[in-house]
């Protein structure tokens, strides 16, 4: 079990630890996706709450909210903490639909989207997925812990799994 | 419309003033839906950053009842009433005309008759917009979730994230005589539904 209290990652939010404790977590994603990364051997994780797909060209292009720069930031602050980016495992959590019928300009497919910009940016960055749940319709939030680099996900009906 | 504060004064008074109006339709609806005397208790149009938006509902693991409208018509524009779990079981025993204290749980019939009542508020909220506007506005069937509160609103804060920091929220807390309810219905207009209404507002006074 992961011991609380956690570090909140807000909406559009990246943050890097340094353990070896500490708790990482992006709490009740929606269409949101929750990126987990953890280099085992210098105990650093990171995490990014990422909101909207690719935002290159955007003139806030640059804020962790978009998956692209997300995943570029979280790579560049993570081996600024020491960390290598060959070691980082990276866990993915989120990008459901929570409402069905939610009817926006080029949002009705963001959580599809985000996980998809998310694989994308980790493939660029020559990154390999560990683990991932996404998609459907509920809401999740993931946790990470910085002693162990375990990965809890959990959903609001209380239950809760390892990543 | 800049970035940061999202309205002028002037304008927040505007939208203020129509808000007020959607929220006395509203709760009226309310009252001829279910008979009873609920009394609007407070009404704030706040601004809000947006990742503390859903601190006004308890957070964003805090498991809440949501019920989605989206707007249609002239403008564009989503419409979300949160409620927490006790107010919502407590909205369902008044809804569907039983003893209080009777809604423990929310299954389907009781998260069915609470999208019904975000229809009739949103509606009615509409019509008076509308109304004050000139606009043409159209509530969409409504979705209802039980869900963490992040998780119900963070597609909505994704749209205005794009364009702006903070949220416009409305945040009525509403009772009733004879029952302890105190609930919060939340209005969330996006930038591009808000300037709208506050163009076709202008044009009419």
């Amino acid at each position: 079990m992961i011991q609380n209290p956690a570090t909140l990652v807000g909406l559009g939010e990246l943050k890097v630890l340094q353990g070896p404790s500490g708790v990482l977590a992006c709490v009740g994603l929606g269409s949101c996706v929750g990126v987990s990364a953890f280099d085992p051997v210098k105990k650093v994780g990171g995490m990014a709450h990422v909101v909207l797909p690719a935002g290159k060209g955007r003139p806030d292009g640059g804020s962790p909210k978009y998956t692209d720069a997300a995943i570029e930031v979280l790579v560049e602050e993570m081996v600024k903490r020491g960390a290598s980016k060959s070691r980082l495992v990276i866990k993915i959590v989120g990008g459901a639909q929570v409402i069905p019928t939610i009817r926006a300009s080029g949002l009705l497919k963001i959580g599809e989207d985000n996980v998809i910009g998310v694989k994308q940016a980790l493939t660029q960055h020559g990154l390999r997925l560990a683990g991932a749940e996404t998609g459907g319709n509920s809401g999740r939030s993931i946790r990470l812990a910085l002693d162990s680099g375990t990965v809890l996900v959990s959903t609001a009906n209380g239950t809760s799994k390892e990543l | 419309m800049t970035r940061g504060t999202l309205l002028e004064p002037a304008q927040m008074d505007s939208w203020h003033h129509l808000a007020k109006l959607g929220v006395a339709r509203a709760f009226s609806g309310l009252c001829e839906m279910t008979g009873q005397d609920i009394k609007v208790t407070s009404l704030k149009s706040k601004r809000v950053p947006l990742g503390k938006v859903v601190d006004l509902v308890g957070g964003s693991g805090a498991v809440t009842v949501g019920v989605y409208l989206s707007v249609t018509g002239s403008a564009r524009g989503h419409m979300v009433l949160m409620y927490q779990p006790e107010t919502a079981c407590g909205l369902a025993d008044l809804i569907m005309d039983r003893p209080i204290g009777t809604t423990t749980s929310l299954e389907d019939m009781e998260l069915s008759a609470l999208g019904e009542m975000g229809n009739i508020m949103g509606s009615f909220f509409l019509t008076a917009v509308a109304g004050a506007t000139g606009l043409d506005l159209h509530p969409s069937p409504p979705s209802v979730k039980l869900d963490m509160a992040g998780a119900i609103l963070d597609t909505l804060l994704g749209e205005l994230i794009q364009e702006v920091e903070l949220a416009l929220v409305l945040e009525t807390t509403f009772s009733t005589q004879d029952r302890q309810i105190q609930g919060t219905f939340l209005v969330i207009p996006t930038p591009s539904f808000l300037s709208a209404l506050l163009q076709a507002a202008n044009a009419q006074s």
